[in-house]
């Protein structure tokens, strides 16, 4: 099969057309050195580039602005040549360069998107067959009918998107520029991304998101000053072109939190409980370090292995730990052991949406000796829903994280965790316990913005939108996706089928947005950063304590009784 | 990529009607606006001309109407291919598609504006007792096919050169203003002295006027003409056809 993009030896130069286009009156008077410049005053754009994007591949570019990234993707599109060499595509291309670029606001949305399909290489019959499909997917309703001046840039961009993705492209030209649009919808582009490169479509990416770009890809081209520094494999490219821009990454480096970090959280946590008093807390002096920080840290984060929810981190979990043993020094295993004589136990098994070697702990501390792992949501899904075919009688523990909101027949599935576990067997749950399709609220996104504010004194949240809005975008999608389980139906249910049921609630819908704002930049050794997300979850508990919040998490532990042979 | 001619009609038909939707969208007359311009010149002329110059020409006013109308066509043309590009100017950086057909567009556009006033000037010859000819159903597409392909030539030069020197668009004014007069439209080619009479037939659009008021006024189609018309049309065509080619791939760059 030929590659869907080739680019042979391409070469691309642009002369500086300022002298001519801003008039002949300039250029007449100038006229010898008008055209001397002409021929001399060239911004070369790309020397000599030569690549393959293999179809069905998801090829990403970064480099810095005005390394070329652009014109590569320009002359994929055909809308400029080349100087020298060749630039061949194989199959139909649809840009996502610049989302709506087409249409008109004096035309109706209908007339836009036959507009757009149109100039994008379809025939009328074509697009009259997919507007139905365009106009269900852009979720516009009667607007379709408006002129598009009427619209807001949200649902120009969800009209562009639909018309974009809806017209079978073999080849999509993505830009950064699709970065835009509303949240909810957000999610819904990358699902219908993700289709795309289900279906085979090969897909070119410009970006400087690098998480998306690693995530995403399967191969990287950095282009720098118009040369190609190096292509390959994404994490290993975006690592060097990182570097080259005096980024050194330490990936693996977590350190602990130190003794006296804790005790300055201990202090901290019983002055606000005595005080009441958040913005006493708040009103901590920062170091003016902040900014710098903050602007490092977003550009470390890509390569760092991103935390995606609170468990990723080990601060939050110990923090988490803290809420439910009650005392720092106390681990959760001790915990464990010391309140509930969960300990020294034979057989565990795991069932989660994302278990991050949390078992691991369970082995270490000696909680179980072995673990058998059900992990991750396509694991979860594969569970015959409601009759889940677990050995009988066999397991001491059953670890659930983040299970049981998945989980559609609950009653069903916890009879037959129940029938797993041997006598005196314990189910210990982790979950998410709160509203099922929950939003934030405007008020809790104005705590985090302020708090999030006070500890970053140079920004505010706007500053890096894309990749928050992504990313609370995707929380929301996660949340409002499930059924979640509230604690009113699966505490009595457990207590109903487990003796000494103990629930812990820890943490709420603050904590979790703005670690979801900034957890992608958060970095482990920075002290401010762990600061900051201590004092966000101390807040949160004296908010909580103050009926302001609701707890969304909970653990619940219960023990399965001992049935009396007769 | 090779496209279809099924395509290219429906890019052609999409892009035109894009234009007429714009351009009356927010406008209740409408249509009577592209008619109410050559109708208010006509009557500027036939007062200043006729009745304070008294000028030896029968049927004035439909002398008038007969060559301003298809001039209006050509002026409206020349002036907006202007800024077709500079006013398509993300569809030019961000898609890859012929960008000669939006000029293909704004012609027909016009195009279809002159043909729709055609009852017009059938209501005047009525109002002067004379009658729409036979000859008209061959004479109006061919004049049709000639005025389109000339329209076209200076269009493109016009909209590609526009880009690189954003001064053509107020030259294109004077040139259109100058062209006017050196036109036969409010005079007839036998009143130009005959030292001049090269000059005013050198210029590629009076034989094409002077075509359609012969055709309108007395139903008759002249083929030698006719062929000299087209003859021109095609120059015009080939030189600005050729602009257009040797500046289209610089027009991302620029724009």
């Amino acid at each position: 099969m030929a590659p869907a993009v080739t680019f042979n030896d391409v070469y691309k130069e642009y002369p500086f057309y300022q002298h001519i286009t801003a008039g002949f009156k300039s250029f007449l008077f100038h006229l010898p050195r008008s055209i001397a410049s002409l021929k001399k005053t060239k911004f070369i754009a790309l020397k000599g580039i030569s690549f393959e994007v293999e179809q069905g591949e998801v090829f990403g570019i970064i480099g810095r602005n005005g390394s070329g990234k652009s014109t590569i993707l320009g002359l994929t599109a055909g809308v400029m040549k080349p100087d020298r060499g060749s630039v061949k595509t194989q199959g139909k291309i649809s840009s996502l360069l610049e989302l709506g670029a087409g249409f008109h606001p004096d035309l109706s949305g209908i007339e836009n998107i036959m507009l757009n399909g149109i100039l994008s290489g379809n025939t009328r019959a074509d697009m009259m067959k997919k507007m139905e499909q365009i106009i269900a997917f852009s979720e516009l309703g009667d607007f379709i009918y408006q002129p598009l001046r009427t619209y807001s840039s949200g649902m120009h961009a969800r009209l562009g998107f639909s018309v974009a993705v809806h017209i079978d492209p073999e080849i999509l030209l993505v830009d950064e520029a699709l970065a835009v649009g509303d949240l909810d919808f957000k999610g819904k582009c990358n699902r219908k991304m993700k289709e795309f490169m289900e279906s085979g479509a090969t897909i070119i990416i410009v970006s400087h998101d690098m998480p998306a770009i690693a995530e995403l890809c399967s191969r990287v081209a950095w282009i720098d000053s118009g040369t190609i520094m190096k292509i390959g494999e994404p994490r290993a490219v975006i690592k060097e072109y990182l570097n080259s821009i005096g980024i050194v990454l330490d990936i693996d480096e977590e350190e602990p939190l130190s003794e006296s970090e804790i005790e300055l959280v201990a202090d901290k946590y019983d002055t606000i409980q005595h005080s009441g008093d958040v913005s006493a807390l708040l009103a901590e002096p920062l170091d003016a370090q902040g900014a710098v920080d903050a602007i490092a840290h977003e550009m470390i984060s890509p390569a760092v292995p991103v935390p995606s929810s609170w468990w990723d981190s080990p601060i939050i979990m110990h923090q988490c730990e803290t809420f439910i043993t009650g005392d720092p020094e106390i681990s959760f295993y001790a915990y464990l052991k010391k309140e509930y004589s969960i300990a020294g136990l034979q057989k565990g098994l795991g069932i989660c949406n994302k278990l991050k070697g949390i078992e691991h702990n369970f082995m270490q501390y000696n909680t179980c000796t072995s673990f058998d792992i059900i992990d991750g949501p396509d694991a979860i899904a594969d569970l015959p829903q409601g009759d889940p075919k677990f050995k009988s009688n066999h397991y001491d523990l059953l670890l659930c994280v983040d299970l049981l909101s998945h989980i559609r027949n609950l009653d069903i599935f916890l009879r037959n965790a129940k029938d797993a576990l041997k006598d005196g067997g314990f189910i210990i749950a982790l979950e998410y316990i709160g509203p099922a399709y929950f939003q934030w609220t405007e008020q809790e996104i104005s705590i985090a913005d302020m708090l999030y504010k006070s500890f970053n004194n140079h920004s505010d949240l706007s500053a890096n939108t894309d990749q928050q809005s992504a990313n609370i975008s995707a929380l929301s999608k996660e949340r409002s996706g499930e059924t979640a389980v509230s604690s009113d139906i699966v505490i009595p249910l457990l207590q109903k089928l487990f003796d000494s049921v103990a629930v812990k609630y820890f943490g709420g819908p603050l904590y979790d947005l703005i670690l979801n704002k900034i957890l992608h930049r958060f970095v482990q050794e920075n002290e401010k950063d762990v600061m900051l997300i201590k004092t966000i979850m101390q807040c949160e508990q004296i908010l909580i304590g103050k009926g302001i919040l609701e707890n969304h998490y909970a653990m619940i532990i219960g023990k399965k009784r001992v049935t009396h042979i007769e | 990529m090779k496209k279809s001619l099924e395509y290219y009609k429906d890019l052609v038909v999409v892009l035109t009607q894009k234009e007429l939707k714009v351009r009356y969208k927010r406008s209740f007359l409408g249509y009577l606006w592209s008619i109410a311009n050559p109708l208010a010149l006509a009557l500027v002329f036939f007062v200043a001309f006729k009745i304070f110059m008294k000028i030896p020409i029968e049927n004035y006013t439909l002398f008038l109407i007969a060559g301003l109308f298809p001039w209006q066509w050509f002026l409206n043309s020349v002036n907006s291919s202007a800024m077709v590009f500079i006013g398509n100017a993300t569809l030019i950086k961000k898609m890859h598609f012929r960008h000669d057909v939006l000029i293909v567009a704004t012609v027909l556009n016009d195009m279809l504006h002159f043909i729709l006033s055609i009852p017009v000037i059938i209501l005047f010859l009525f109002i002067y007792g004379m009658q729409p000819s036979v000859m008209w159903f061959v004479g109006i597409p061919v004049l049709l096919i000639i005025q389109f392909i000339i329209t076209m030539g200076f269009s493109l030069a016009i909209a590609a050169i526009n880009l690189f020197f954003r001064d053509i668009e107020r030259m294109v004014f004077i040139f259109t203003s100058l062209m006017f007069y050196m036109t036969p439209i409010i005079y007839s080619e036998e009143m130009v002295p005959s030292e001049y009479k090269t000059l005013i037939l050198s210029n590629p659009l009076s034989i094409l006027l002077i075509s359609w008021r012969n055709l309108f006024m007395h139903g008759v189609l002249d083929f030698k003409d006719s062929a000299l018309a087209f003859i021109y049309s095609v120059i015009v065509f080939t030189i600005g056809y050729l602009i257009y080619r040797r500046l289209k791939w610089r027009f991302a760059e620029v724009l």
